[in-house]
């Protein structure tokens, strides 16, 4: 993997005082991994196209906060990772509810529909969670809902950390497949 | 190697793996489509499963808020099973989710004597019982509900160190019904603010009621804005259907 040339401080610096040709130079070191990060995380290359645009929109405003290529490199890849999430969430509901229907303000329970489409895709989450097995729910549980560090649920299970993640990542893919095949049988 | 491939796509969906291992996953994921596909519906239950819980927590979990942390199922010994039943139950109560957690509804375990967790004739038994939840238990972080779980675990361990801990146990959050007395009307009750909601119980032996209320009052709970009640067993002890028995 090579990227055409690390984005450097002092290109950081001319881009967030106002240098639109260090902003470019930046976008194009790392737009590349930007844009594959989100091809991969939503399998959509327009949605990463999407994704991608908008970690740059921000990307100008959030300048000035940069020392140096590691942060820029760092924020890109966690902002991506949250667009991505925002995106598919919003595809998601955009789906059930109907363009439409779409309010702006996440969770927004006031309308009916949207608080319908909300209500289901958690029932289908629930089942789905209940329905994945005992190995793998009980460390999904205590990873996200008891918000326990890898080391503490190792301890807890006497697993080992590497066991206790690798068991978290295939409950998360069989409730993805869930959710997902859920979710296109809504949207049929 | 697939547990490694697991560990990595996880690090990776957290946002927690190195740039120069996050690069040489990208070059991967490039070239192996279904590595592709596998970070993908990961990422779709990760999301599902983190939104989820940030909602919960921003609504205060007001719809059937429940945290029941599975048992782990394969804890080394009994010292971690006390560890465990402090940690699931208490750790839990901050966390305002709303996931059932277990597969339907489990076969009610029978209620049986526990032979070896009978106390000796001279000595009774007592039900200690953990009433409300924390009382900042919405604002607090992970490591410190992590802290004070560990408080627990230190004090049924002790319990158990000197032989008085006879049962542990964490209780499921709901449905709480209470049935009435005309016609056995069950009633849901969303009743977790509650200071008199019941979050957990634990069996001790002691030799009478002031002792028995002694134990109790070294309990964590009290610190963290909970009361406790202190009940006799007038019959023996028997097993309580989902709490483990310590004398073993």
């Amino acid at each position: 993997m090579t990227e055409p040339g690390a984005s450097t401080a002092d290109a950081i610096r001319r881009a967030a005082s106002g240098d639109a040709e260090a902003l470019d130079e930046i976008a194009a070191a790392h737009r590349s991994r930007v844009l594959r990060t989100a091809i991969h995380l939503t399998g959509d290359p327009d949605l990463a196209e999407d994704v991608t645009q908008d970690v740059f929109v921000r990307l100008q405003n959030a300048l000035l906060g940069f020392r140096g290529d590691a942060d820029l490199s760092t924020w890109l890849y966690r902002v991506t990772l949250n667009l991505c999430r925002d995106h598919a969430r919003r595809r998601s509901r955009r789906a059930e509810v109907g363009l439409d229907q779409i309010n702006p303000v996440d969770n927004d329970t006031t309308n009916p529909e949207r608080a319908l489409a909300l209500d289901r895709l958690r029932d289908a989450l629930r089942q789905a969670l209940a329905n994945l097995p005992d190995e793998q729910r009980e460390v999904v549980t205590l990873r996200f809902i008891s918000d326990l560090p890898y080391a503490e649920i190792a301890r807890l299970t006497g697993l080992p950390e590497g066991t206790v993640a690798s068991r978290v990542f295939r409950g998360l893919r069989r409730l993805g497949e869930t959710v997902e095949s859920r979710h296109l049988e809504i949207i049929k | 190697m697939m547990e490694r491939d697991d560990q990595l796509l996880l690090a990776f969906l957290e946002g927690s793996l190195p740039e120069a291992e996050r690069d040489a996953l990208l070059d991967r994921l490039d070239r192996e489509p279904e590595l592709s596909a596998k970070l993908r519906d990961a990422a779709r239950g990760y999301w599902a499963v983190t939104d989820e819980v940030r909602a919960s927590s921003a609504t205060g979990a007001t719809k059937t808020p429940r945290v029941d942390p599975p048992r782990p199922t394969s804890l080394p010994n009994r010292w971690a099973m006390v560890a465990a039943a402090a940690v699931t139950l208490l750790i839990s109560v901050p966390a305002t989710a709303w996931v059932t957690l277990r597969s339907g509804t489990p076969a009610p375990a029978p209620i049986e004597a526990s032979l070896g967790g009978m106390p000796a004739p001279d000595q009774a038994s007592y039900v200690v019982i953990l009433h409300g939840i924390w009382g900042d238990a919405g604002s607090i972080t992970a490591d410190v509900a992590s802290g004070r779980a560990a408080q627990y675990w230190g004090w049924a361990t002790d319990l158990a160190d000197r032989g008085l801990l006879v049962a542990a146990g964490d209780l499921a959050w709901d449905p709480v019904r209470r049935i009435d007395a005309t016609g056995g009307t069950a009633i849901y009750t969303e009743a977790i603010q509650d200071p008199n909601y019941v979050v957990g119980m634990f069996t001790v032996r002691a030799e009478s009621y002031e002792e028995a209320v002694a134990l109790a009052r070294e309990c964590p709970h009290l610190r963290f804005g909970g009361s406790v009640t202190v009940r006799e067993v007038s019959m023996g002890f028997v097993t309580v259907p989902g709490m483990d028995d310590w004398s073993g």
